[in-house]
């Protein structure tokens, strides 16, 4: 607290507008060259401007602190040798400290587990918060730690045992450690450690060491350093800061050189002036420093001073707009869009590259069973049921099954017949635990895939009901219990692609139950009769066509003594020392030969509401979209379809190797196919990416994901999606990236992008928290890049060069009129109005516009992504409009001047009255303040009695002012100079001349300007887009209405084999060994 | 935004956008153009209607040219109705220096005291009485631009002090017609509440100052030009007066050849928008002009490109 004033002083002047203006303060003192009788007068308007600044620090910083402090009193249960068993802050937490933690409680530190409540010593913790997945996950006390397991608390506390680990590392997934237990080493593993941030589901405690805690721990070191985010506008701001500087540097150097060649020639003539030969303004050189200063500091509101200042308050209200706009509200979810960082509300304008995550952002995350294909008939594309019968069995999550034929075959045979094998798969086939909880069945498995299977088997009558203590799976078939013997589960992993059950049913039969995607199944099956297998294919083809995710059901009815002959071996397998899990996998492939056919389901994984279009406009808006996904390939190729990323035009380019030469083969290729094509899209594989991105690839892949439309990135880790964003970045570092995502997985990316929008959906508020926007939904994205981006880019660069072209018309009069007073660096002004002229006078009306202006209704730049095109393409206003403005006011400030000094100086006012230097300057003010507001008229589109109160009320307060000086302040140079200024007509017959000079011309130029954008852009209203919009939902209805898809659209979306076939090294695998 | 609605969305909700046609935009710059171009006729009426005459480089006109001398010169003036205005005219005198304006002090001006480093800060490099000019140091000059000798001690603060003070114009004239004099009132020359409120003698006036603050030749020249070629009024003829040949008798003390410059006289009488001025007139025209052209070219363009240009498919 006591530190923060001193420290935030040090980053105020660490700001560049901050830092040059306590120089000229510095600079003002010097009463040599001071122009303000050496008080430092700018110190006012600079301290003002810093309190703001710091104000809004110190609120930020409070709340941080306040959110940390949140963390840090939380409660744990903390057992230390030798003290009483108490209730502790998170804080108090030591390295070697044993805590217990109760069931949903959030684990406090990286801690090493020693005692469960489980029996079998497991632990399962949901680690939501880390990685993003929502599937519980295992973790295992050490087997040479299993005997802690029955001792006491007590016991516990006085145990002595000496770990030895590694340093402090972000690896989720590794972790190695010796523990010496009764003089016993004892390896551990990550399977042994429970991260923070994860919460402990299932069990009821937990008794842990502390391995890691506070900025050690894993979750610590993951979370990147949150660095301020600077948007493009706001980086070229400080060159033009330093451009002006470097232009006041230069110009004050040529009027002090003017004025020492000046005085050197005239030296004769200006006796009147007593210049002695000892004095400083005798000698050139000597003088040209001192008019150096004095013009440096008549120059010095050339860079405006509460420029920053002004710009974070209009964003800051620029954001609220975005909160409080219909637009960004998602009726759906009840979600307003939020707005974290608005100083990026104009980066949204730029976006060149999106980058996506799939499940929950162009998915809902929510898997329903959607249909299913048994004995050459499908079910399922049809909704027959009537609403009222699908609400009796609503309590059924997870399936959007209601075909009515299904419901009739299986009734007609129940409880035998294909139907019923198949429903029968569904119940035992799976890894989901059943929770009873209060009487109500719930579900939890790793995988959503088998929740939605299991739900509807559930659904239609076949209730697992978990396991029973000998292992036996408790199946309700309709009111009949059922118990089936599990003898082994076959997990499925990435090498194997499959999952299987061996069960032996209440006729003692043993069953081998085997699920997996088509490509693999198709070669382990028994042959079967083609009619059935084509029909199978082609169904499962259509649901993968709409984006549904197959699977193929399959048995094998094992004779007994093949089975144990299998087993023996199996079993040996499992014991054995060496390459054990080889010899496992043999086995295991072993036995799943010569399956059969029981049916093809389909799950949908739902996309968000006009996803498709969404994605559309985007395209067309010029910005490259890149989908990040956990998926694999082929679930990754059908939604990138569904949602409109990939069309039948696009060249799909596969990259999917999984050696480094097969990927750079690869990757030639695919630069030789995309030399002639514009309309590509690239998939890449997770592997083939890491390897794509080592340093000899990056540039090649840059170039054909630059060819490329869309990009899909699969089975890509946190870790990856931040490297790609990364990868862009660094490869083209002018492009603006955006990254959008919902889980926190996805927050790396989202901190590494330029702009991180988070979706506030299931997966938790990491991503929201992390990001710089959070939506509702997909589809909002639309509106706040195309609208809110467009037009918070355009006013806010507006904004920024309005700003300095009010300083340029009312520093530069000065210059020009210093022609005529041989360049001696006079202030024009009285000192009170010209320190107003930028805090006052033309503050509000620009700040007004930049937050209210509007160029068309929102509408219009929705459905017209052309505009956006355009916009992104005057990123070039950094030099030339910028230019453009500054020539502006550069050739308006010398009509002004000349204008002012000829009618005022050269005849008379009023009753004979000339005017003096000192009044025709506050005229020549006043008619600055009075041009900068009717530029603000000029340039906005659209005007509201605010803005317009704003404009006359910023020159009202010019004259209040004027007068007060006038009348009242005795001591001012233009004291009494009303009866000369306002008093007269020749005041207003002057203004309006004034206005007709510049004012006008600066109309006349935005019109013509605003015509020939209008012609570049056709205005194409929604006819175009609600085109698309509608074939968009043809497509879906003809998909429902199982009409007959064309062969040749199948025939893209299916994968080719090869690439199956081959064999995938895990990512995640891959991961746990770096 | 529906929750926002009330004072605030009055405010700024409710907007106006007009959509600006090419049609509607030439007709708007003929008509501002074709009003600036009327305008400019009628001050170029008026500003013929205000009567100006220069006499340049008076003090050419007495031969031998001799400077604290008096001298009178004839020159042939129109009929002018009153009131007109005498002016002196310097060419050439940068009265709007950065080193001349600054010197001078306020507080001095307005009748008080300042301490000897008010002096150096505001003055320079006229601080003491040593510092002015020979004449001045000898001298009071009362509010009637009367002249009354006094000796002042050298190393007193000079008052007033400063380099606009010192360089005062110090010429007098008197017009007369076949030697009938002419008044010319002196009085009422300077700013009103400039006398007496801005410039305020001091209390031991005649003793302490150089020149009474208050007199209204000196507030006229303190009120510094911003030009280097300035007019400042002299005094006033409250009578017309015939065309005829006048004589001027004037006291030539202020020498022009300091700085390299002419002193003038100009008589002036005034208009609604105060002295002659023909910039006023020709800007309005020029503007106008350029407002028409503009029009026409607009014209010309949304010929040329047909009736898509400058449409808004709204």
């Amino acid at each position: 607290m006591i530190t923060f004033f001193p420290l935030n002083l040090i980053e105020q002047f660490s700001k560049l507008p901050n830092f040059y203006y306590l120089v000229i303060a510095i600079m003002q003192m010097m009463s040599l060259i001071s122009i303000t009788n050496g008080q430092p007068v700018v110190m006012g308007p600079l301290s003002l401007s810093i309190c703001i600044q710091m104000i809004k620090d110190f609120i930020e910083d409070y709340q941080i602190r306040k959110s940390d402090d949140a963390e840090n009193n939380k409660k744990i249960y903390l057992i230390r040798t030798n003290e009483i068993p108490r209730i502790a802050k998170w804080s108090e937490l030591r390295i070697g400290d044993l805590i217990k933690v109760q069931k949903d409680e959030q684990i406090p530190a990286d801690i090493l587990l020693i005692q469960t409540s489980d029996k079998w010593g497991n632990a399962y913790i949901d680690a939501q918060n880390l990685d993003g997945e929502t599937n519980l996950k295992c973790k295992n006390i050490q087997q040479n730690l299993k005997q802690l397991q029955e001792q006491t608390e007590e016991y516990l506390s006085a145990l002595k045992m000496t770990i030895k680990y590694e340093r402090p590392n972000p690896y989720h997934y590794l972790f190695r450690g010796i523990a010496e237990f009764n003089n016993e080493p004892i390896t551990l593993s990550q399977e042994n450690l429970v991260l923070r941030g994860c919460v402990l589901r299932n069990v009821n405690f937990i008794y842990g060491i502390v391995c890691y805690n506070g900025h050690d721990s894993k979750i610590m070191l993951n979370s990147m350093k949150q660095l301020l985010k600077c948007s493009h506008l706001e980086r070229t701001l400080n060159k033009l800061i330093i451009f002006i500087f470097q232009l006041q540097i230069i110009m004050c150097g040529l009027g002090a050189f003017l004025n020492s060649l000046w005085q050197l020639i005239y030296n004769s003539q200006l006796s009147y002036l007593e210049i002695l030969n000892t004095e400083f303004n005798h000698n050139f050189i000597k003088n040209l420093f001192l008019q150096w200063g004095s013009w440096i500091l008549i120059f010095s509101n050339l860079i405006p001073i509460l420029l920053l200042v002004s710009l974070d308050i209009v964003k800051y209200f620029q954001g609220i707009l975005i909160t409080i706009d219909q637009g960004t509200y998602s009726s759906e979810y009840d979600i307003k869009t939020s707005v974290q960082s608005s100083n990026l509300n104009e980066e949204l304008g730029l976006v060149d590259y999106i980058f996506c995550d799939k499940t929950g952002t162009l998915t809902k995350n929510q898997l329903y069973f959607k249909c299913l294909t048994v004995n050459q008939k499908s079910y399922g594309k049809e909704q027959t049921i009537k609403n009222e019968k699908v609400s009796k069995s609503a309590q059924v999550l997870k399936v959007d099954f209601s075909d009515e034929t299904f419901f009739n075959d299986l009734n007609q045979t129940p409880k035998r017949g294909p139907l019923h094998e198949f429903l029968l798969c569904l119940s035992l086939c799976h890894n989901v635990i059943a929770d009873n909880n209060n009487g109500q069945l719930l579900y939890q498995a790793k995988s959503s895939d088998e929740l939605a299977l299991v739900n509807f088997a559930r659904y239609c009558g076949y209730t697992f009901e978990g396991l029973d203590e000998s292992n036996r799976i408790i199946i309700n078939i309709r009111g009949e219990i059922q118990l089936y013997q599990m003898i082994h589960v076959f997990e499925f992993n990435s090498t194997r692609k499959r999952f299987s059950v061996i069960v032996q049913d209440p006729q003692n039969q043993i069953i081998l139950y085997t699920k997996g995607p088509d490509q693999i199944m198709e070669n382990l099956m028994n042959p079967i009769s083609p009619e059935l297998k084509e029909k199978t294919w082609k169904d499962l083809q259509e649901f993968a066509l709409i984006g549904l995710r197959t699977l193929l059901l399959t048995k094998r009815i094992l004779p007994l003594q093949i089975f144990k002959e299998w087993e023996n071996g199996y079993l040996q397998a499992c014991c054995a020392s060496q390459n054990k899990d080889n010899q496992i996998m043999n086995y295991q492939a072993k036995i799943e030969q010569e399956l059969e056919l029981i049916g093809g389901t389909a799950v949908e994984d739902k996309l968000q509401e006009d996803v498709g279009p969404t994605i559309q406009y985007l395209k067309d808006a010029g910005i490259k979209i890149w989908v990040l996904t956990g998926d694999k390939v082929e679930t990754a190729i059908n939604i990138g379809y569904s949602c409109q990323l990939l069309n039948k035009s696009l060249q799909q380019i596969i990259v999917d190797g999984n050696n480094e030469q097969s990927v750079s083969n690869e990757l030639e290729q695919a630069f030789q196919k995309i030399q002639d094509n514009n309309k590509n899209s690239l998939i890449i594989s997770g592997f083939a990416l890491q390897i794509a991105m080592k340093p000899e690839f990056s540039s090649i892949l840059m170039k054909i994901a630059e060819k490329c439309e869309a990009v899909i990135a699969c089975r890509v880790t946190p870790k990856q999606k931040q490297d790609i964003v990364q990868l862009v970045r660094e490869n083209k570092p002018n492009v603006t990236t955006l990254a959008i995502g919902d889980g926190a997985n996805d927050v790396n990316m989202i901190r590494a992008a330029h702009i991180g929008i988070g979706i506030k959906g299931n997966e938790g508020l990491q991503a929201a928290k992390a990001s710089d926007y959070s939506i509702g939904e997909f589809k909002i994205l639309k509106r706040l890049i195309l609208y809110h981006g467009r037009e918070n880019y355009r006013k806010n660069q507006t904004f920024i060069n309005y700003n300095f072209y009010k300083t340029m018309l009312l520093v530069l009069p000065q210059y020009w009129w210093a022609f005529c007073n041989g360049f001696s660096a006079v202030l024009l002004y009285d000192q009170l109005l010209y320190e107003s002229y930028n805090l006052f006078f033309t503050s509000l009306p620009i700040v007004l516009y930049a937050i209210f202006d509007q160029e068309f209704a929102a509408d219009i730049f929705t459905s017209n992504p052309a505009i956006y095109c355009i916009n992104k393409k005057q990123k070039l206003f950094n030099l030339k409009i910028f230019l453009y403005w500054i020539f502006n006011g550069t050739i308006q400030a010398a009509i002004l001047s000349c204008l002012t000094f000829s009618i005022y100086e050269t005849s008379s006012i009023y009753n004979g009255m000339m005017s003096d230097l000192w009044t025709t300057g506050a005229i020549l003010l006043g008619f600055s303040v009075l041009i900068s507001n009717i530029k603000i008229i000029v340039c906005s589109n659209n005007y509201s009695i605010g803005v317009i109160v704003g404009l006359f009320g910023s020159f009202i307060i010019y004259i209040i002012l004027f007068i007060i000086i006038s009348e009242k302040m005795n001591q001012s140079e233009m004291s009494n100079s009303l009866n000369a200024s306002f008093a007269q007509q020749k005041f207003y017959l002057t203004s309006l001349l004034v206005i007709g000079a510049t004012s006008i011309f600066d109309l006349a130029f935005t019109q013509l300007a605003k015509w020939s954008q209008y012609a570049k852009v056709e205005i194409q209203h929604d006819k175009v887009y609600s085109l698309i919009k509608k074939q968009h939902i043809e497509l879906q209805d003809e998909q429902q209405q199982n009409q007959p898809i064309p062969y040749t659209q199948i025939q893209q979306i299916n994968f080719p084999k090869s690439h199956i076939k081959q064999d995938f090294i895990d990512l995640a695998q891959s991961q746990e060994e770096n | 935004m529906s929750d926002s609605k009330g004072f605030l969305h009055w405010l700024f909700f409710k907007k106006w956008h007009p959509v600006p046609s090419v049609g509607s935009t030439i007709a708007l710059f003929s008509i501002i153009g074709v009003i600036f171009v009327a305008l400019g006729i009628v001050i170029t009426v008026i500003n013929n209607n205000i009567q100006e005459v220069t006499i340049y480089k008076y003090d050419q006109k007495c031969s031998p040219v001799e400077y604290n001398k008096q001298c009178s010169f004839t020159y042939k003036l129109d009929q002018m109705k009153a009131p007109i205005y005498f002016y002196y005219e310097l060419e050439n005198f940068y009265q709007n220096h950065r080193r001349y304006v600054k010197s001078k002090s306020s507080t001095q001006l307005s009748g008080e005291e300042i301490s000897l480093s008010d002096a150096e800060k505001y003055c320079e490099p006229i601080i003491f009485n040593k510092d002015l000019e020979q004449w001045q140091q000898a001298v009071y000059i009362t509010e009637n631009n009367e002249q009354v000798p006094k000796q002042r001690k050298p190393d007193d603060i000079a008052s007033p002090c400063g380099l606009v003070a010192k360089s005062f114009f110090n010429d007098t004239y008197e017009l007369s017609l076949s030697e009938k004099n002419i008044e010319l009132n002196q009085t009422g020359i300077s700013w009103p509440n400039d006398k007496g409120k801005k410039y305020k003698r001091a209390s031991d006036s005649e003793s302490t100052q150089w020149i009474d603050p208050e007199n209204e030749h000196f507030i006229v020249w303190m009120r510094t030009a911003g030009l280097p070629t300035f007019r400042k009024l002299w005094g006033r003829i409250e009578q017309d007066i015939e065309e005829g040949e006048y004589t001027i008798k004037f006291q030539n003390n202020y020498n022009p050849q300091m700085f390299a410059g002419a002193k003038n006289i100009v008589l002036s009488t005034s208009g609604p928008f105060g002295g002659k001025n023909l910039f006023l007139s020709i800007a309005f025209i020029v503007v106008g002009v350029i407002q028409l052209l503009i029009a026409l070219a607009f014209l010309i363009k949304k010929i040329r490109a047909g009736p898509s240009f400058g449409q808004k498919n709204e």
